[in-house]
């Protein structure tokens, strides 16, 4: 296979389609586009030749600016520059404190998500990420030759909730439907698997710019298995560049306070050159402010040997999370930009006490991954990706405890029920606080969203039982349904996000953006619901014929009753209503799909549904 | 009925060769994973997610010989290592524990693990419920020492 064959813009081998689906690494320092094919895949190029794009955006009076131009202007210490963004996804401000000064960019106090000042606007990481990914998107629409609608985007796996939905939301702003959130290390183990074809259990070592992950897989016939991931958000080479600023900043006298943070980041741009000439040369200058100092590589190595150390100690709890020794590795593959700097590949090399594999680059094999997946999620494969949820999930009980209900590490998708009472006669609702994390207090573990259950029947004390189920899907993202058993009605769960915006304020973004009018948000939205719809019907109608043995009496009337009212409801133009009634046939006939998934199965199921398990009391 | 078992498509037994198990796992993902119903209906996924859910419940159920022997035992009407629990341990049991606990330099309980679970095989096999459960809860104490020593 050829994995990173190199075409001219709009001349690529795939087959003309309407629209196309890629693969996109939205990296804290640079993001890359990939495009899939039967083949393999294929880093797309700008005009100018390069595959890395900048995630800086500039936010200037005439115009938005993503790439190598608003870096420039960051390094020439211009306001309304934001770069590292992806830091900031997911988060609130208290979250990022100790980022606080070090950022080229101020940061508006307040609750809820993070907001950031850019020039006159304000402005949230969602429609920043937003912007970047329209400018991958827009190349690789030039590359292609048509347009681009869909996507996978890698995250880091060590990313919560929060940063996930942040991402989703980011990418339907964009204008992209996200086919699949993949983990980075996973996307780089799909590529580096398929193309050197090895098999085993193999770490992946992905330290980028802002993040560090560590994925420990297991390869095997083309299904890869996530054995355990570990990582930390807030470590990278950004964190390399800050340390060099710091040491610059003391070399010459001055106090990082006095520094505004548009000089802070023309630092930042001079300590990142420095740290690549390092890579190759044993010293580097550094002219700032007129003045000049010399940084030796051992000093260097100085700086950041305790960032590399705790990437160690990463490496090392992943371990013991597989209940794998060193001896079990068989190869560690090094992904992302950071992997370049000497010190960190010695370190990994010592830890693991083999070479590490650094023979696809380390800067593209995550987006090549990734466009693989998009190809093969739409054009269908037979490779397998099996992951899991980072970080436990909990929720508050009495005294500001956590209690666990789904570990970390554990495979997804994954769907664990709890029962609950109320505590008051007629207690009518129920406040449910959903955390992530490992510590035992839930104010030291991230705060993922308040759950209200409202419409409790009126019951005395501790009668209701409130059954309430939590569901981690194939993204990593949490939902959550309840359901009062004495009575089996279904709650009204709504839902209050710690960081994320709600879907009002998604769809209010959509509309205020530019590029579409009102009109345009509506009709599409509106198209959407009726593709869905008829998809729903078409489906049931074909399983109706051909699994005519597992439809029991009367429900294929009772479908075709609904299937009229669906189909009312899509001559007309109202979208919501369109939705409400293809849901509620959905809904009805989840059942009638389980069933055939069942006799798919096996002959031995003969229709029976294997949650109802026959256990017998006791 | 349907059960973890069928769901693998695996014969209901005690002793499972792993890498049957592991293959049996993938297989049913191949069928269920949400990645292969990305282009159908929301109906048909949720479907499918929902079978995709029971596989991987199935697999880490069944991938270790005291949650795998906790399953089996519950097609008996046989609780052991829940909350609702029908069988407790014997003073025998309690003791062996306690002494497990105190002895100055702690006992190699990985051997006594491994004879453990073969009991609970050969028991198994012999249809003995009753003794099978108590070593079953007795493979759960020795589990939970070795995790503290």
């Amino acid at each position: 296979m050829n994995l990173l064959q190199i075409h001219e813009p709009g001349q690529t081998p795939l087959p003309h389609e309407q629209s196309a689906a890629v693969g996109i690494d939205l990296g804290t320092t640079y993001s890359v586009v990939a495009i899939g094919s039967a083949e393999g895949a294929e880093v797309v190029h700008n005009i100018h030749g390069h595959a890395l794009v900048p995630s800086v955006v500039y936010y200037g009076a005439d115009g938005i600016e993503v790439g190598y131009s608003a870096r420039l202007r960051a390094a020439k210490g211009e306001k309304g520059v934001i770069a590292s963004v992806k830091r900031l996804m997911g988060r609130g401000v208290e979250d990022i404190k100790p980022l606080l000064g070090n950022l080229p960019y101020d940061v508006i106090t307040g609750k809820g998500m993070v907001r950031l000042r850019a020039g006159s606007r304000e402005v949230t990481p969602v429609e920043v990420s937003a912007e970047i990914l329209k400018t991958l998107k827009q190349n690789a629409a030039q590359a292609l030759g048509k347009d681009v609608t869909q996507a996978v985007i890698t995250v880091p796996a060590y990313f919560d909730d929060a940063a996930r939905q942040a991402t989703k939301d980011a990418a339907k702003l964009a204008g992209l439907e996200v086919l699949r959130l993949v983990n980075e290390p996973t996307a780089a183990a799909l590529a580096y698997g398929l193309d050197k074809g090895i098999e085993g259990v193999y770490a992946i070592y992905d330290l980028g710019g802002g993040t560090f992950d560590i994925s420990l897989l297991k390869l095997e016939q083309g299904v890869f298995q996530v054995l355990a991931t570990a990582g930390d958000t807030a470590l990278g080479g950004d964190d390399f560049d800050q340390a060099i600023a710091a040491w610059v900043l003391t070399e010459m006298g001055f106090s990082e306070t006095s520094l505004k943070s548009e000089q802070v980041g023309a630092l930042v741009a001079l300590a990142r050159d420095a740290k690549h000439t390092l890579t190759e040369k044993n010293a580097a200058t550094i002219t700032y402010n007129n003045k000049s100092v010399t940084l030796w590589r051992d000093a260097f190595e100085e700086l950041i040997y305790p960032y590399v150390q705790t990437s160690i100690a990463v490496c090392e709890q992943a371990l013991l999370d597989a209940k794998l020794s060193i001896a079990d590795v068989e190869g560690v593959v090094m992904v992302g930009g950071s992997t370049r700097v000497p010190l960190v590949y010695a370190q990994v090399h010592e830890f693991f006490g083999k070479a590490p594999l650094t023979d696809v680059n380390p800067d593209e094999v995550v987006a090549v991954g990734a466009a693989i997946q998009a190809h093969g999620l739409t054009q269908g494969s037979n490779n397998l990706l099996l992951d899991v949820i980072p970080l436990s999930l909990g929720l508050e009980t009495m005294g500001g405890l956590t209690e666990k209900i789904i570990y970390r590490n554990t495979p997804i998708p994954v769907s664990v029920s709890q029962e609950f009472t109320t505590y008051q006669d007629n207690q009518n609702g129920m406040q449910i606080h959903v955390v992530q994390g490992e510590r035992e207090m839930v104010a030291h573990n991230r705060s993922l969203a308040h759950f209200e259950l409202t419409g409790i029947p009126p019951l005395p004390a501790g009668i209701a039982r409130v059954k309430v189920t939590f569901t981690v899907d194939a993204d990593g993202l949490l939902t959550v349904s309840a359901e009062e058993k004495t009575t089996g009605a279904h709650q009204i769960i709504h839902v209050k996000p710690s960081y994320g915006l709600e879907p009002e304020q998604i769809e209010n973004m959509l509309l205020e953006s530019m590029k579409f009018a009102q009109k345009d948000i509506t009709e599409r939205l509106l198209a959407e619901a009726r593709v869905e719809a008829e998809r729903i019907i078409v489906e049931l109608q074909s399983a109706m014929k051909s699994d005519v043995q597992v439809l029991l009496e009367g429900e294929k009337a009772w479908f075709e009753r609904q299937i009229q009212v669906v189909r009312n409801a899509i001559n007309g133009d109202d979208r919501d209503y369109i939705d409400a009634e293809a849901q509620e046939l959905g809904r009805i006939s989840q059942n009638f799909a389980e069933r055939r998934m069942d006799r798919a199965i096996g002959s031995a199921l003969k229709g029976a549904n294997v949650n109802e398990l026959e256990i017998k009391d006791a | 009925m349907g059960n973890y078992f069928q769901l693998l498509n695996l014969e209901p037994v005690f002793e499972l060769d792993l890498a049957a198990l592991e293959s049996a796992y993938f297989n049913a993902q191949r069928q269920f994973h949400p990645d292969r119903f990305i282009s159908k209906s929301s109906t048909e996924r949720a479907a499918a997610m929902q079978r995709s859910i029971d596989v991987n419940q199935a697999y880490n159920t069944l991938k270790n010989p005291l949650s795998r022997a906790q399953y089996l035992l519950q097609f008996q009407g046989i609780k052991v290592g829940t909350e609702k629990d029908n069988i407790k341990p014997s003073q025998a049991l309690l003791t062996e524990v306690m002494e497990w606990r105190e002895q100055e330099t702690p006992p190699d309980l990985a051997q006594v693990e491994q004879e453990s679970v073969d009991s609970i095989a050969s028991l198994y096999k012999k249809q003995d419920w009753q003794t099978m459960a108590l070593e079953t809860l007795r493979l759960g104490y020795i589990i939970k020492t070795r995790a503290d020593q």
